[in-house]
């Protein structure tokens, strides 16, 4: 009985060896194949070594995979009702809707394509003293309907000298500017943590901020910024003209508008010094600047690419080989 | 007072059969014009290169040359795709039906306009509204020959002759503000070969010069050909139209 059990074990053994073996043996001459192949030429042997494995390896795989998954392809590809030469490919990449953006020349809602998200889009806020607590990022024009921009300020002012060359004209308005075109991307610049684009929520001020009233409505001022009170807090808003304040920041960049006057410019205001204070003025054509604030978009104006901020248009220029803005005159064209 | 009304009329007629001597129309020349515009009236999809040379104002009285080339496929009623390569300009304008993409290579810019429904309202929006002027655009209008005759006081069949030994039609026509020769092939599809317009209502006579080639008539383009999507990084900015 016990030398029944011990021959009935080894045929099994045997059938299992039989099963398994052919495999080895297969794997092994394909090794050594690729071994004796690799030592009779040994030019040769890097690459031997690394193919063999390969190919053993992935042989009954790929024959496995090549039975059960190419019909199914083939089925697909057969089935699809599309007359094209595969029936069409399977995409890697999502159709995306593109979404039309179409504005005039003189329309104030370029800015509010994006600058309803303004105060969402940025974290400066985080950064900086201001109550985390309360909803700093919050969409403010939405819900309180403070009009971010000031329609009494006015694009830009004329430049003291005449233009060399006659404007462009584009849907009935002459755009002119004193240098060539020179297209660089834009990107929005921040002054640091004290400054805000337009359309940003803060919960409190410093205390540093102070009251400036111009035509009969009240802002708040704090470090080259304006704020209008809103809904517990106060939201930036676009620097009214006009406003007088004794202090701007001391990183201020000065402007040259003409060889007696300059304008210092910081976060896309521009201020004009007299009597130890300084008004926010319109920007003077014809003037450059180096950084524009976020807020600022690129728009198409025939074939040049401007940067609109507000109602101002900046042609991408170059000045000493640097990258630059220069403040364009738009003008309503003679008919 | 009906003496009056007699001359008034007659001062009016006068006038048109003033205007009506000074028209010259070549009926060989017409008829060949209607051939060409009747050929591509009959197309479902045209694709062809254009290369064009003009005379810029570069300071007064100095013209200077630019040079553009432009890749254009027209599909019936409503896609068409240009590549244009120019003076400072590598730029994509692509029409799938509802809409018009702009797509500056040099600046990995584009902007995106709903357009107009058929092929000949979008190009003409998208010159009235954008400024953008299609390659001889005209040629393509089915009212072309009809539009060329009211507009010319004068056209002329020049005769035959050869351009890259091929045998084309010369076609000759002016009016007071400009000059315009058409060569048109002679073997049997009637397609322009090279069209030279000489324009002489500035102080000086400048020329817009355009020649064709790769002509593909009833292609079947794929549809994705029209489909713009965003290469990474590109941005989106605003289109001004003209008022």
């Amino acid at each position: 009985m016990k030398a029944y059990k011990i021959k009935v074990l080894a045929l099994s053994l045997g059938i299992l060896a039989m099963l398994v073996l052919p495999d080895m043996a297969e794997a092994q001459r394909m090794r050594g194949a690729a071994a004796g192949r690799g030592g009779a030429r040994p030019t040769t042997t890097r690459q031997a070594p690394s193919r063999a494995p390969s190919r053993t390896a992935s042989r009954p795989t790929s024959t496995a995979s090549r039975q059960t998954s190419r019909p199914a392809v083939n089925k697909a590809t057969n089935s699809s009702s599309r007359p094209t030469v595969n029936g069409g490919s399977s995409r890697v990449t999502n159709k995306t809707t593109n979404n039309s953006k179409v504005a005039n020349v003189k329309d104030n809602k370029i800015g509010n394509n994006s600058g309803n998200n303004i105060g969402n889009r940025t974290n400066v806020g985080n950064k900086v003293n201001i109550d985390n607590s309360k909803n700093v990022n919050v969409n403010v024009n939405n819900r309180n309907n403070i009009n971010v921009r000031n329609n009494r300020n006015i694009g830009y002012r004329p430049p003291y000298r005449p233009y060399p060359r006659p404007p462009v004209i584009w849907g009935g308005f002459g755009f002119s500017c004193f240098r060539p075109y020179y297209y660089h991307p834009f990107t929005p610049f921040y002054w640091g943590p004290m400054w805000h684009p337009w359309g940003f929520f803060i919960a409190t001020l410093a205390t540093t901020a102070i009251i400036v009233s111009v035509e009969n409505q009240k802002y708040h001022y704090d470090q080259g910024v304006f704020y209008e009170e809103s809904d517990g807090g106060y939201v930036v808003v676009e620097a009214p003209q006009g406003a007088t304040v004794k202090v701007i920041p001391s990183d201020a960049q000065v402007v040259e508008v003409s060889p007696t006057v300059n304008n210092y410019y910081y976060g896309g205001t521009y201020y004009e010094q007299e009597n130890g204070e300084y008004t926010v003025v319109p920007p003077p054509a014809g003037a450059t600047v180096d950084k524009l604030p976020e807020g600022a978009e690129e728009v198409k104006v025939g074939d040049q690419t401007y940067v609109k901020y507000g109602d101002t248009y900046y042609l991408p220029v170059q000045v000493d080989g640097k990258d630059a803005y220069e403040i364009a005159q738009v003008e309503e064209a003679d008919q | 007072m009906i003496r009056k009304i007699c001359f008034g009329f007659l001062l009016i007629l006068s006038g048109h059969l003033v205007q009506a001597q000074e028209k010259k129309m070549d009926t060989t020349a017409l008829m060949i014009l209607d051939k060409m515009s009747g050929m591509f009236g009959g197309l479902s999809s045209v694709g062809f290169t254009s290369n064009v040379s003009k005379d810029v104002a570069y300071a007064e009285d100095f013209f200077i040359k630019e040079f553009a080339s432009s890749k254009v496929k027209l599909v019936g009623p409503n896609k068409f795709t240009v590549r244009l390569n120019g003076e400072q300009k590598d730029d994509l304008y692509s029409y799938n039906g509802s809409q018009v993409i702009y797509y500056s290579f040099a600046n990995n810019l584009y902007t995106v306009a709903d357009a107009p429904d058929n092929l000949i309202e979008t190009i003409d929006w998208l010159y009235d509204d954008f400024g953008v002027e299609l390659t001889t655009a005209d040629l393509f209008y089915p009212t072309f020959s009809k539009d060329f005759t009211d507009q010319m006081d004068f056209i002329e069949f020049l005769g035959v002759t050869h351009i890259n030994g091929e045998r084309v039609f010369h076609i000759g026509a002016a009016n007071e503000n400009a000059t315009i020769q058409l060569w048109i092939s002679d073997d049997g599809y009637f397609l322009p070969m090279k069209a030279l317009i000489t324009y002489l209502d500035g102080a000086q006579s400048h020329q817009h010069e355009t020649d064709f080639s790769d002509w593909e008539l009833n292609t079947s383009y794929p549809e994705s050909m029209f489909e713009f999507l965003p290469p990474p990084g590109a941005k989106q900015i605003t289109w001004i139209k003209k008022d």
